[in-house]
């Protein structure tokens, strides 16, 4: 069975530690914005028994960020050796960091008060609020076709060989067409 | 932070430590602690007259908010503040949908056995508009950001806010922070 390209890359130490610090990252994001972890007064870490469905979504979601943003960088750094990737790379990025701070919607109606902002931003903050879980299955479909295309734009350019006697799986992309 | 005559207080005026809840009656993360938290403040620090609850609208959510706060309050002129809160938060549902609707209100009072002719001669009033805006503005002045956010006092004036839907081990460990002399 064909392995799949973009594990390839995060077989590289250098990519697969991005993807897990990136994966942290949001994972600390995403799970304070949905109150299951708090920094004060006291460090607590708490799901209520209904949320794991939440809880879950934000895990996936954060998983699948480091996944798709280390496989973009790695797509944007061999520019030179494949043009695709490298369009593909930054779209992942940016869509990553979407799809990533689509969960964020909770701001909005803090920053309505902090800000004083009222009116839309309540509005906004309210019509996000009531839509939590499909926001986030949102952002974890969005991530899974972003993930979806860097695996064929990888596959289509790059030439996979592991490195015999080792552990070191190289990956060569080649000029594509 | 002082509790002002107007404010509900739930458990005993005496119990040393006050947890100040600044919500808001649509909030749904207001009513997660209200399933999850709550239950259990009540039942291990106020039926035990270690703390007492008070609460202080923070309303953000929308003008419902502000029709369930009054009605509250109406309910509160009855002696059932608490039992109205608590029947808000249960029947919690997706904001300005309409569960919190002036009609539905009164049809929560009614479920209570309360007059109904003392409690609209309220609840149709602006006598509860002050004090909103005075909890609202109480909040804003402690850094209340969200809701819910709770300021828990100590005998001694010392304070610790806990924001969000905490865990009750949270609300344990401040309690403890503010009831300890040192």
């Amino acid at each position: 069975m064909q392995q799949l390209q973009v594990i390839q890359v995060l077989r590289k130490p250098a990519y697969g530690l991005a993807a897990g610090a990136i994966a942290l990252i949001f994972g600390i994001m995403l799970t304070y914005f949905s109150q299951f972890l708090f920094f004060f007064p006291y460090l607590v870490f708490y799901v209520p028994p209904e949320e794991s469905v939440t809880l879950g979504l934000d895990f996936l979601t954060s998983i699948l960020s480091g996944v798709v943003i280390a496989a973009s960088i790695y797509g944007i750094r061999n520019l030179r050796k494949g043009g695709n990737q490298a369009k593909g790379g930054v779209a992942g990025i940016v869509l990553a960091l979407v799809a990533g701070a689509c969960p964020c919607y909770y701001l909005v109606p803090l920053l309505a008060v902090a800000g004083g902002a009222g009116g839309v931003l309540s509005v906004l903050g309210i019509y996000l609020n009531s839509y939590q879980l499909p926001i986030k299955a949102l952002s974890l479909a969005l991530l899974g076709a972003v993930a979806v295309s860097l695996e064929r734009s990888l596959r289509a350019s790059c030439d996979i060989s592991a490195g015999q006697g080792t552990n070191n799986h190289l990956l060569r992309c080649q000029p594509s067409v | 932070m002082q509790i002002g005559p107007s404010n509900p207080v739930r458990g005993s005026k005496s119990a040393p430590v006050t947890i100040y809840e600044f919500g808001d009656f649509q909030c749904p993360t207001c009513d997660q602690w209200f399933r999850n938290t709550e239950p259990l403040i009540v039942q291990n620090m106020i039926n035990t007259n270690q703390t007492k609850l008070v609460w202080k609208d923070f309303i953000i959510y929308g003008p419902d908010s502000n029709l369930a706060s009054k009605a509250a309050y109406a309910a509160g002129e009855q002696g059932k503040f608490w039992q109205f809160y608590d029947l808000l938060y249960t029947n919690q549902k997706a904001i300005d949908s309409g569960w919190a609707s002036a009609a539905n209100l009164e049809k929560f009072a009614q479920s209570l056995g309360l007059n109904m002719t003392q409690f609209d001669q309220s609840f149709n009033s602006d006598k509860y508009n002050a004090l909103i805006s005075t909890n609202f503005n109480q909040g804003r002045q402690a850094g209340v950001q969200g809701t819910p956010t709770f300021i828990i006092v100590g005998p001694t004036g010392k304070s610790v806010p806990v924001p969000g839907a905490q865990p009750y081990s949270a609300f344990q460990q401040a309690v403890a922070a503010v009831s300890s002399t040192g």
